[in-house]
């Protein structure tokens, strides 16, 4: 098995954050757009963000485990496997996908640049998840081609839809907080009196 | 004393010869990275807020707009909240599981003179994984039913204590029993946890090293930690001793330090790495330890381990 190029393993993972943040943003485009004041619109937000995460990782762990990579690797034509060239386990991918970037991350990144240092250019998510990134076939890299920009371009549509309307809405929330922005800056807009200095307290003693 | 610096010097040499067991130990090390200066920014940031009236107005306005929230908003948020915790807590206690089979593993390796690579403590760690994190769930379920039956206790004992004040029975006696049975409560606790606590890292060793299943590695902890009380604690502390030393040496060191982005990333990458060794070395002095227990538990119940 041949190791995967790296251009293609950097432009995989190119394409894969741009359909993380494609999806982010119209999880958040759809989070304004469906709110009705900020305090929705960040509820919301969170919980697009959450499952986002969520279904990308299992996502991400399922095409792995079932075709091979992700929708980055499988556009780019390289795919992930174990020592034997068999697919990873879904488990296996999971912990791939969690842990094992999580701990190429950890120290400036030294996980990911080992792939530079290792002769099967292995960084330490593959180390740790004992696989290897090699080349793969072109079908698959077809089928993904398609397959991605057949979603991006849904995506998009949605996205555009939703944009008006958000965009709408977004407005409305912002006219409703600026009285609350102002009031927080200016204070309630009464003017009260500073005592005077040289006042001196009443004796109400000698009042009968 | 002797034995701990033995253990130390020859679990620094295993570190020192086989880097690779650092690297699962930098994912818990690099974990902390909450400063103080971020906590005193976050609370400078909301005493900066002003007053109390407008802080009261945009609260009101606050509890508006959450008033004005829909159900479904809630039910969604709920969901993701629950998704969330249940990810987070379910990938903490795997990745915690992992880094302690590869650590373990690796050191066992180490120590027999095999060459020792991320790839294969990896494999190790990962076969044993279910295991672990199923010892790893029954020990906090043990020590959360302490914890909650030493809390239940009291407050069956403030119970009681009310009960004799409103039957007329005050002074020395009601004195005499809330004193007594809040110390046992407390030393019962407190000697439960330290168990608990010592049988964690031989029950660990017990299903990476002789692979015992989780329930039987737990049972042979606790029996292990129950009979060696003192020569476990006397591990743990020096552990403990180690990792606060070097904690204060680094604080005070990168004291020193100019405090610009390049320094400070440096800085944070240097503490990763030295507590990663560091927590290496602590496993390795249990590791020598556990071999020890073993014997003298081996000798004890007349029981192969």
């Amino acid at each position: 098995m041949k190791p995967a190029n790296l251009v293609k393993r950097i432009s995989a993972v190119f394409v894969d954050s741009l359909l993380l943040i494609a999806i982010s943003l119209g999880g958040l485009v759809l989070a304004v757009s469906l709110s009705q004041n900020p305090v929705e619109t960040a509820m919301l937000s969170i919980s697009f963000l959450v499952f986002t995460a969520i279904f990308y990782t299992l996502g991400q762990a399922y095409l792995t485990s079932e075709l091979g990579g992700s929708i980055g690797k499988l556009v780019m034509g390289i795919k992930v496997v174990r020592g034997n060239g068999r697919h990873l386990t879904f488990k296996r991918a999971i912990f791939r996908v969690t842990i094992g970037q999580q701990l190429a991350s950890s120290l400036l990144m030294l996980g990911y640049f080992w792939i530079f240092r290792d002769e099967k250019r292995r960084g330490w998510h593959d180390l740790a998840a004992q696989s290897e990134v090699v080349e793969g076939e072109s079908g698959a890299n077809l089928l993904a081609t398609i397959v991605t920009f057949g979603a991006l371009s849904l995506l998009s549509i949605i996205f555009t839809l939703a944009l008006f309307k958000s965009a709408q809405n977004l407005i409305m929330q912002l006219e409703d907080v600026a009285p609350m922005i102002r009031q927080m800056d200016e204070g309630d807009g009464n003017e009260y009196e500073v005592p005077d200095s040289n006042w001196e307290e009443p004796d109400l003693s000698n009042i009968t | 004393m002797k034995k701990f610096i033995s253990y130390t010097k020859s679990s620094y040499n295993i570190v020192k010869t086989n880097p690779w067991l650092c690297v699962p130990a930098i994912l818990l090390a690099g974990a902390g990275n909450y400063t103080r200066e971020t906590a005193e920014a976050e609370a400078a940031n909301y005493t900066q807020l002003g007053g109390a009236e407008r802080l009261t107005d945009a609260m009101g306005q606050l509890a508006n707009m959450i008033s004005q929230t829909s159900l479904l908003t809630w039910v969604v948020f709920f969901f993701a909240a629950v998704l969330f915790v249940f990810a987070a807590t379910a990938l903490a206690y795997i990745a915690y599981a992992w880094v302690s089979g590869a650590i373990i593993y690796g050191i066992q390796k180490a120590r027999s003179g095999e060459k020792v690579h991320l790839s294969t403590i990896s494999g190790h760690a990962i076969v044993h994984g279910r295991q672990l994190v199923v010892l790893q769930i029954k020990l906090t379920v043990r020590a959360l039913v302490v914890i909650a039956g030493a809390i239940s206790s009291s407050m069956i004992i403030a119970g009681i204590q009310g009960l004799f004040r409103a039957i007329g029975i005050d002074g020395f006696i009601s004195f005499a029993l809330v004193l007594i049975s809040t110390l046992i409560i407390a030393i019962a606790s407190a000697y439960f946890l330290i168990l608990l606590a010592l049988s964690a890292p031989v029950a660990i060793r017990l299903v990476v090293v002789k692979g015992l299943s989780s329930k039987l590695a737990l049972k042979r902890g606790m029996s292990i930690a129950k009979h060696f009380t003192l020569s476990c604690l006397g591990l743990a502390a020096g552990n403990t001793f180690l990792t606060i030393f070097a904690a204060i040496s680094f604080g005070v060191l990168s004291l020193f330090v100019p405090a610009n982005f390049i320094s400070l990333l440096l800085i944070g990458a240097l503490s990763t790495v030295l507590f990663a060794a560091l927590r290496v070395i602590t496993e390795a002095n249990w590791n020598q330890h556990f071999e020890y227990l073993v014997k003298k538990e081996e000798a004890h119940t007349h029981v192969k381990i």
